[in-house]
């Protein structure tokens, strides 16, 4: 037994290495002009983050700490893989989930929400135990559902319905029911909700389903806007109008927090086609530029960069589309 | 002996897998055969746990079965891209002193200190297999294994198979090749719409060969024809 756990322990060890080799190789695929640019907006957000002295600097820390865990997670394609290497792969991820969560649960530790910071070590921690995406629920062909027909024209949708639904109601409803008890409560759901749609967009779709939707690349960009926001909105309209009809002292926020999720599944969808390209691995640079759009929210004065960083996006992705896509059509 | 006993599973109500049973012996090559569709993918992803059966019982050795008991290598095999080659089998080969990878590699050649991703599919299964041999299980499932070989790998693999079976191994493949599985296995059954309908022995081959081309390829020649 002692071996085995010996064993296991020395596997995860390796492991773990391995991961931390991979991030260092990516880093060096990034550039060191882009590293210093993302490390000094990390910089920003934590210092912005540790001077704020309101519950919602904790609220966000520790929703930004579920993010980043929870979007891993759901991502993971190795499940599988890992399973077949140890049979106790779980604790290969609870410890690599705790040490990605450990700097932001120190951050709660100092500004005195330990509580919050243990909490989210220990979700981070039971993750792996909680949800067992790949065997589960993209494996087992037995857990699929079907889904509304009014799902079914948009190809990320029903791709991410099938994997992250169960995921996505939990959360609504959580939300939903949790609602009353604190006005964040709300935005936070909202947050998640949002970051877990534009997770939808990492999936790659065959040229032809693009050609399909619309003859030239501006009219397929906005039909597909239109679409990610409208079901976006489906989902998130009946929490604002909870929150607003809960604390109607908070409407202006309210409202502002709303566009922000909209802006940012708009910037994901235009994110998606900027990169396209046949067989390409979108989870970096969509993730890359989710967290620059949250940063420009989070900083007042780096606001202004939103509106010009969307119209950058769509600028590009059109490009994209006609050079990768209409050009061969 | 792995011993499956009445194993079914089945997709959204349609079965799949209807009530299998099987005994495998350790040191022999079993091989099952079946058209796409008939269920083979889901028997292995059955037996690696990766499904779970909704009926029946897998044991090696009377004793229930784990996932540290098999190696399974899958039709789509998983590497992460930023990975070299030595770091895979790396972690395949832990605790595994049996296993010195460069020699090994003499025989693969493969380019194991470049990222995978530069690899072709080829040298990715040639990979995979090095790697299933580093885990070092009793059990190997090898789901269509001869899959984006070239004709020297392949021959090369066959007789590899047959190595390990002969070390004790337990070796159970796939494939949709009857000349490639009577090469190779001791055993071979026959999967078709999620039952086994024939089991047949090495020494029965040649007979089984012939008439199972006259049954289904002269038939299915005979239907071209008319439709032609």
């Amino acid at each position: 037994m002692l071996g085995t756990d010996r064993h296991t322990a020395d596997h995860c060890t390796q492991y773990l290495g391995l991961r931390l080799r991979m991030a260092g190789r990516l880093l060096s695929r990034l550039g060191v002009v882009r590293c210093v640019v993302l490390a000094g907006l990390l910089l920003i957000v934590i210092v912005r983050l540790a001077v704020m002295e309101t519950d919602i600097a904790q609220w966000m820390v520790a929703g930004l700490g579920c993010a980043i865990v929870g979007s891993l997670h759901l991502r993971r394609r190795d499940i599988a893989f890992l399973q077949s290497l140890n049979s106790r792969y779980q604790l290969f991820l609870t410890v690599e989930y705790i040490l990605i969560s450990l700097p932001l649960s120190m951050l709660l530790v100092l500004k005195g929400a330990w509580e919050m910071g243990v909490l989210l070590l220990v979700t981070g921690g039971a993750l792996p135990f909680l949800y067992q995406n790949q065997l589960h629920h993209i494996t087992n062909p037995k857990d699929r559902r079907p889904f509304p027909p009014v799902l079914i024209q948009s190809y990320e949708w029903v791709a991410g319905l099938r994997r992250y639904g169960i995921f996505l109601a939990l959360l609504w409803l959580l939300t939903a029911i949790l609602l009353h008890n604190h006005f964040l409560v709300g935005w936070v759901g909202t947050f998640l909700i949002t970051t877990l749609i534009a997770s939808f967009y990492v999936e790659i779709e065959p040229a032809h389903f693009v050609t399909l939707i619309a003859n030239e690349p501006r009219h397929f960009l906005l039909q597909k806007v239109a679409s990610g926001v409208g079901k976006s909105l489906l989902l998130m309209v009946p929490l604002w109008v909870g929150h607003l009809f809960l604390y109607p002292d908070w409407f202006l926020y309210t409202i502002l927090f709303g566009a922000m999720n909209v802006v940012l599944v708009i910037a994901m969808i235009l994110a998606k086609y900027t990169f396209y390209e046949r067989g390409a691995d979108l989870e970096l640079p969509i993730s890359t530029i989710f967290m620059v759009f949250c940063t420009c929210f989070i900083v007042p004065y780096l606001l202004a960069m939103v509106p010009l960083g969307v119209i950058w996006l769509f600028h590009r992705a059109t490009k994209r589309l006609k050079n990768t896509v209409y050009a061969h059509a | 002996m792995l011993t499956l006993e009445n194993i079914s599973f089945a997709y959204q109500q349609k079965a799949v897998l209807n009530g299998i049973t099987l005994r495998l012996e350790d040191g022999l090559v079993h091989g099952i055969l079946g058209p796409n569709g008939s269920g083979k993918t889901t028997l292995f992803n059955v037996i690696a746990g990766r499904l779970q059966q909704d009926e029946g019982d897998i044991r090696y050795h009377d004793r229930r079965i784990s996932t540290d008991m098999i190696g399974y290598l899958e039709t789509n095999l998983f590497f992460y891209s930023l990975m070299t080659g030595r770091e895979y089998l790396e972690l395949h080969a832990r605790g595994n002193n049996d296993f010195p990878i460069s020699k090994w590699n003499d025989i693969f050649n493969l380019p194991l200190d470049h990222l995978i991703e530069s690899y072709s599919s080829g040298m990715k299964k040639k990979l995979a297999i090095m790697g299933h041999i580093g885990l070092d299980r009793p059990i190997m499932l090898l789901d269509e294994p001869f899959n984006n070989l070239d004709l020297e790998a392949n021959q090369f693999l066959a007789a590899l198979i047959r190595m390990l079976a002969k070390k004790g191994k337990l070796i159970f493949l796939s494939s949709h090749f009857m000349e490639v599985i009577t090469t190779v296995c001791d055993r071979v059954q026959v999967l078709q719409k999620g039952t086994i309908t024939e089991m047949v022995q090495r020494e029965e081959f040649d007979e089984w060969k012939g008439q199972h081309r006259f049954s289904q390829i002269e038939a299915a020649k005979k239907q071209a024809r008319k439709l032609l």
